[in-house]
């Protein structure tokens, strides 16, 4: 079954300033919620080892649950619709069995991503097939895909249409936090919404 | 006549399979390609296609052999696309950014019309450079912007997929 997106969302539910805390919150929320073993995977603290769960779904599961955890921090109706997204895109005639899952960094990246730019309009998402989480908008002519990588850090690319008709370019790798600042030449609010 | 390592003939047309997660998309609205559908393989240094024109006949059933071809050489996944070049529009999209793409004649086991198209992919996948990004978001919004779904791909006609002449 694939999730219907409802496109256009409510209001942030949380009043804006203090991004820098804000975000802090959100990462706060996520190492009380996650904690690496010892061999460098991520593990959840509730015990949820069943059988017959494949690796897949047990990502999936994760990442789930870890939205779930900072909805509250999210427009309202984004953490439902962003975990029926990443059930389509894991779901068994999307996903490529070569691909590599998305990473917790990655997922976190997404998250301080949609933080600091303050979207409110859910994007599409996707994956590089390396660990990333692909996040997509388009307004007509203009579009814009940011990369959610293993590392932690954001790769942007976009393509726009100025007031004279002109179509640019834009590209560069920053940390999710710098988003809001870096982008703010395009006239985000086309992809963002206000 | 072109032989295994040789330069496809120019223009030729290429396609290449896109699962879903590369192309943009809002629900199960397909609008094209995504950057990332090009960036390629670490492990390989062409990004693989597969050249129509290996097969004879009316460009429609060449595409349709194509997609076949492809199909019975992987896992094809439901909600995967099919994304088509013209190798002349990858050499003029590499060529906005220095690059001189190539198409070559590359057959593989299961795939004896495969290609690879040598210096259009990121010299380092982990550090895409800013040209670069540029570039795979050119060649995602116009070289590669067509593209058939399951059932636009079942909708071309079946053709006997017999080799070129031209083809050694």
């Amino acid at each position: 079954m694939t999730y219907v997106d409802t496109g256009l969302l409510g209001h942030r539910t949380q009043a804006s300033g203090g991004l820098s805390s804000f975000a802090h919150t959100v990462v706060d929320g996520f190492r009380r919620m996650i904690k690496i073993g010892q061999a460098g995977h991520l593990v959840l603290e509730d015990d949820c080892t069943r059988s017959r769960v494949t690796r897949r779904e047990r990502r999936l599961e994760e990442i789930q649950r870890v939205i779930s955890s900072v909805s509250m921090h999210l427009p309202k109706g984004f953490a439902v619709g962003l975990n029926g997204q990443f059930a389509n895109m894991m779901a068994d005639d999307a996903w490529e069995d070569d691909d590599a899952y998305p990473s917790m960094l990655s997922l976190e990246a997404f998250l301080l991503m949609l933080l600091s730019t303050k979207v409110t309009q859910r994007p599409g998402i996707g994956t590089n097939g390396r660990g990333s989480i692909t996040a997509f908008w388009r307004d007509g002519e203009n579009r814009l895909t940011i990369d959610c990588l293993p590392s932690g850090n954001t790769r942007w690319v976009l393509t726009r249409v100025n007031a004279k008709g002109e179509v640019e370019r834009a590209a560069a790798e920053c940390q999710p936090d710098r988003l809001c600042e870096v982008l703010n030449a395009y006239g985000p609010e086309v992809w963002f919404g206000q | 006549m072109v032989s295994e390592g040789d330069e496809l003939p120019n223009p030729s047309t290429v396609v290449r399979y896109v699962g879903l997660n590369q192309m943009e998309h809002y629900g199960d609205n397909v609008v094209g390609p995504l950057p990332t559908a090009f960036e390629g393989r670490a492990t390989d240094d062409s990004l693989s296609v597969t050249w129509c024109e290996y097969f004879v006949g009316h460009p429609d059933h060449q595409l349709r052999c194509a997609i076949e071809t492809i199909r019975s050489s992987m896992n094809v996944k439901r909600k995967a696309c099919f994304c088509v070049a013209r190798t002349d529009d990858l050499a003029a999209a590499g060529a906005t950014f220095g690059r001189a793409p190539r198409a070559v004649y590359l057959p593989v086991p299961r795939n004896d019309a495969h290609a690879g198209i040598y210096d259009v992919m990121p010299a380092d996948l982990e550090a895409i450079t800013e040209g670069e990004l540029k570039l795979l978001e050119l060649l995602a919004r116009e070289a590669w912007s067509r593209f058939l779904t399951r059932e636009m791909a079942d909708a071309l006609p079946l053709a006997q997929c017999e080799k070129s002449p031209d083809v050694s």
